[in-house]
């Protein structure tokens, strides 16, 4: 609830998602979410692509785009390696209150490690990652103590994506098991555990990761999905909104008691 | 006189040993190896016609020669050109980037979607062969058969005939298909099994491999599950060549029955 309305009052002037250094053209889902927003929620969504085929970005041009979420969209996939600056500035801009979505193939792929972006989102830096096909209309099952998550608002339990038909997974064993999550928390799951979405918590910023790749196409669930993480508010809002919760609590109390004093 | 009798029975033995236990192996020669390149499937098919350049078909390959056939660098956009790479490296396909149909992978299919980065599907071996071999101006002929009804007397029959093959062989040991390899030898070493001579296409610089010809299993590495047979088409210039030298040597065999 505190976080529907964090959502509404911080974002009112609408979120701004930079899409950076990620996979070719062809995604029709920017534009669906760009201009078509309203069909999912009342948050106006800007997605700015300028950095997305960028060979390379820096701190500054993160700041320059003003995003208030950062968007890396199957980097590995798109042959675009991260180096240790860029890495760094992604760091840097997320600790500063921005939070970040990552989709399918964001830390490794066979010509490109990106596996230093693994900690931003809670996730080991230390195992080998690799694809595995796993077919269209992939179900995943929403964790019971996340279903009323904002990230699943007006989403199907189970919910059914048709994006890309590949999953990033771990290389040992092609499943996301416990282990591999390490500081990430599950929210949702496919039967054979290798559509996952992950959420991780800092006290700066919240890294949602989603094993698959739902902007390929853009079906209404997959459009919502994203527009929900998109949106989700950042964790410095919700504390903002909290102790703003917590004042009007005392003020109502304040109220009440010298009602009784009346 | 005693102990010649037993030298002797030694040697006897020992050539006796040898005869029944180990063959000569048979490997065909000047068959390049390649470093890997964008997927094993165009790599290993590249061993195959880069053999067949430097045995008559000197078009197959832009470079000529044993020395420039065995550098990477000079075959590297015929296994996989720059245009397909562009497209289909990037998984999904970059599909905004123009189609090719001027190296291997091209004809393979390798890469493209819903295939991962370097995968070849083995239904697209033969069009491999024949649609890169048509695109250089040749006519080869090719087929594949899984194993069973691909056997060891095959692969013999293709090596004495000098023809190479590819196989498509479960290097991982899981009894899954996973690798694409030139195969250009055999060897039948009696009750140690019978061997087959590829290149792993992980090294430019490998010598020849040795593996067990033996159908995959989970238990070892290297069983094999397709061979894919590689047959040139003569040219009619060279089949008129051919029938003419028959003519003349059965008019010759004639004429010495007629003496």
């Amino acid at each position: 609830m505190i976080l529907t309305a964090a959502s509404s009052f911080v974002f009112a002037a609408g979120v701004k998602v930079a899409v950076v250094k990620s996979w070719g053209d062809g995604i029709p889902a920017f534009t669906e979410l760009n201009n078509n927003y309203g069909n999912y929620g009342s948050i106006p969504l800007t997605i700015d692509t300028s950095l997305r085929l960028v060979s390379s970005f820096t701190y500054e041009d993160l700041v320059s785009t003003d995003a208030n979420v950062l968007w890396l969209s199957n980097p590995a996939g798109g042959v675009k390696h991260y180096s240790d600056a860029e890495v760094a500035a992604i760091e840097q801009y997320v600790s500063e209150g921005h939070s970040i979505l990552g989709t399918y193939r964001v830390f490794q792929g066979w010509q490109t490690d990106n596996r230093k972006l693994a900690p931003i989102f809670g996730l080991p830096q230390d195992v080998n990652y690799n694809t595995d096909i796993v077919g269209a209309g992939q179900t995943f099952d929403i964790i019971d103590t996340y279903t009323n998550h904002p990230l699943f608002t007006d989403i199907n339990d189970p919910y059914i994506s048709n994006g890309y038909a590949n999953a990033q997974v771990p290389d040992d064993d092609y499943s996301w098991d416990a282990n591999d999550l390490k500081s990430a928390q599950l929210l949702a799951k496919t039967d054979d555990n290798r559509g996952i979405i992950t959420l991780y918590e800092t006290t700066s910023y919240h890294a949602i990761f989603i094993s698959e790749m739902p902007e390929y196409n853009d079906s209404p669930a997959d459009m919502q999905l994203l527009y929900n993480a998109l949106t989700v508010p950042e964790p410095a809002t919700i504390c903002l909104l909290a102790i703003g919760s917590l004042t009007l609590t005392g003020k109502n109390n304040k109220k009440s008691i010298e009602r009784k004093r009346l | 006189m005693k102990k010649l009798i037993s030298i002797c029975l030694v040697a006897g033995w020992f050539l006796f040993l040898t005869s029944i236990t180990v063959a000569s192996p048979v490997v065909l020669s000047l068959v390049p190896a390649y470093d890997w390149y964008h997927g094993c499937g165009p790599t290993a098919a590249a061993s195959v016609v880069g053999y067949w350049d430097l045995h008559g078909y000197s078009n197959l390959f832009s470079a000529e020669g044993w020395d420039a056939v065995r550098l990477t660098a000079n075959v590297q956009n015929q296994i996989s050109s720059p245009e397909h790479n562009a497209r289909y490296d990037p998984k999904p396909d970059d599909t905004t980037k123009p189609e090719s149909w001027n190296s291997i992978a091209d004809w393979f299919r390798t890469s493209k979607d819903p295939l991962d980065y370097g995968w070849s599907y083995q239904s697209y071996a033969d069009d491999a062969f024949e649609g890169y071999a048509n695109y250089r101006g040749y006519q080869f002929d090719s087929y594949y058969e899984s194993w069973g009804a691909f056997t060891w007397n095959d692969l013999v029959n293709e090596i004495d005939a000098g023809n190479p093959m590819m196989f498509l062989v479960d290097s991982g040991g899981d009894g899954d298909t996973d690798h694409f390899v030139p195969v250009f030898g055999y060897e039948d070493r009696g009750s140690d099994g019978l061997w087959y001579a590829l290149y792993t296409t992980w090294s430019e610089s490998e010598t020849t491999t040795w593996q067990q010809f033996r159908p995959m299993s989970s238990s070892y590495n290297w069983g094999v599950g397709y061979g894919t047979f590689v047959h040139p088409i003569p040219e009619p210039a060279t089949i008129t060549l051919l029938i003419s030298g028959a003519l003349s040597l059965i008019r010759r065999k004639n004429r010495h029955n007629l003496k």
